[in-house]
């Protein structure tokens, strides 16, 4: 739709300012629940960062797993075409799954290496994942990547005009934006379960389930082909159904744990 | 003893302010956004040192502030600079991948 925007002659693509600006938002969010936390608040930004480097290296090295045996064809022209082998494999393509799991393993170094309780941190941090994501989903919007498919009837499509990467003038279901609203709905959910006081692994579990359902479901309307398939299900949806199993997983201890001390309490 | 170090974690804030600066300035010139983000990453990890040292003044602020809006802009300026490369690349037919 509106892939780049000008600003004092320079252009800008607007992936990356929606992200930007998600961040600024994430930033925002937990400064504001920083006043609440105690000991925490004053942990919470290299917490933040640790989590962010995580993202990028997550979601990068799946990324390069995802491409393998593409990147061992490919290698020869890492010395005859530095730049092209480079904008394809370093600067381009990152998984999402791959940053969620990074940027949940850099929290989790940061709480070990400082002794902090991973939970708490959690609880306060995880609201700005689906925060950034939803910004991010705009971002492919106004890119015109992670399209949909051709929308039936076409009056609830939407057309791109001089997208470089999806079909232009054809209708197709705009799933980013479903993706955009559902995602920031779910920040909404943690932000308010993260106020009530609810435990950091209750609120992964409930962002797993969610998500996973989210995206398993969204993927069936997405046109793109280069993202990978294993049969006739997507790589994310694979992912998805790996979150779906362990977030359930999380809540059945949650549960099998109220009810061992419940027990224990009334015996 | 140095005025510096009568404030926990003061030489830190300085610093992040520093690096945020130097971080935002960079921007403008290309490649060099690519130092930004280094110096961005740099001063928050200082920012977040001085705080967890007990210091909130408003140096420390604004070297977080200053370092965070580095870092992000010079992930969008690099980005936007290596797709501009990348277009190029491929008009000039030169792209084999």
């Amino acid at each position: 739709m509106f892939p780049y925007i000008h600003v004092f002659g320079k252009q800008l693509p607007m992936y990356g300012l929606l992200a930007a600006v998600g961040t600024i938002f994430a930033v925002l969010y937990f400064k504001y629940r920083e006043k609440g936390a105690g000991r925490l608040a004053a942990h919470l930004e290299l917490a933040f960062l640790y989590g962010l480097v995580g993202t990028f290296i997550g979601a990068k090295l799946l990324f390069i797993l995802t491409q393998l045996p593409q990147i061992i064809a490919d290698f020869a022209y890492l010395h005859t075409d530095t730049q092209a082998f480079l904008q394809k494999y370093l600067y381009s393509g990152f998984v999402f799954y791959g940053g969620l799991f990074g940027g949940l393993a850099g929290v989790y170094l940061y709480a070990r290496h400082q002794r902090l309780s991973y939970d708490a941190l959690l609880q306060l941090l995880l609201p700005t994942v689906p925060l950034i994501h939803s910004f991010g989903r705009m971002g492919c919007f106004c890119m015109g990547c992670c399209y949909g498919k051709a929308a039936q009837p076409a009056t609830l499509g939407l057309v791109f005009h001089a997208s470089q990467i999806a079909p232009n003038d054809i209708p197709l279901i705009p799933v980013q934006l479903y993706e955009a609203i559902l995602v920031f709905i779910l920040f909404i959910v943690l932000a308010r379960m993260a106020k009530q006081g609810k435990k950091g692994k209750s609120m992964l579990a409930v962002y797993l389930v969610a998500y996973g359902t989210i995206r398993f479901i969204l993927e069936f309307l997405r046109g793109d082909t280069y993202r990978g398939f294993i049969g006739w299900l997507s790589i994310s949806q694979l992912l998805s159904l790996l979150a779906i199993c362990l977030g359930s997983w999380l809540l059945w201890k949650k549960h099998y744990k109220t009810k061992q001390h419940s027990v224990s309490t009334d015996s | 003893m140095d005025r510096n170090e009568s404030i926990p974690g003061q030489s830190a804030a300085t610093a992040s302010l520093v690096c945020g600066i130097i971080s935002v300035v960079l921007w403008f010139f290309g490649y060099s956004s690519l130092v930004s983000v280094i110096l961005g990453i740099i001063g928050l990890v200082l920012a977040g040192n001085a705080k967890r040292a007990g210091n909130n003044s408003g140096i420390r602020t604004a070297g977080f502030v200053l370092s965070l809006i580095g870092l992000l802009g010079g992930v969008l300026a690099f980005i936007a600079c290596i797709a501009c490369v990348g277009v190029v690349g491929i008009l000039a037919g030169t792209t084999a991948i």
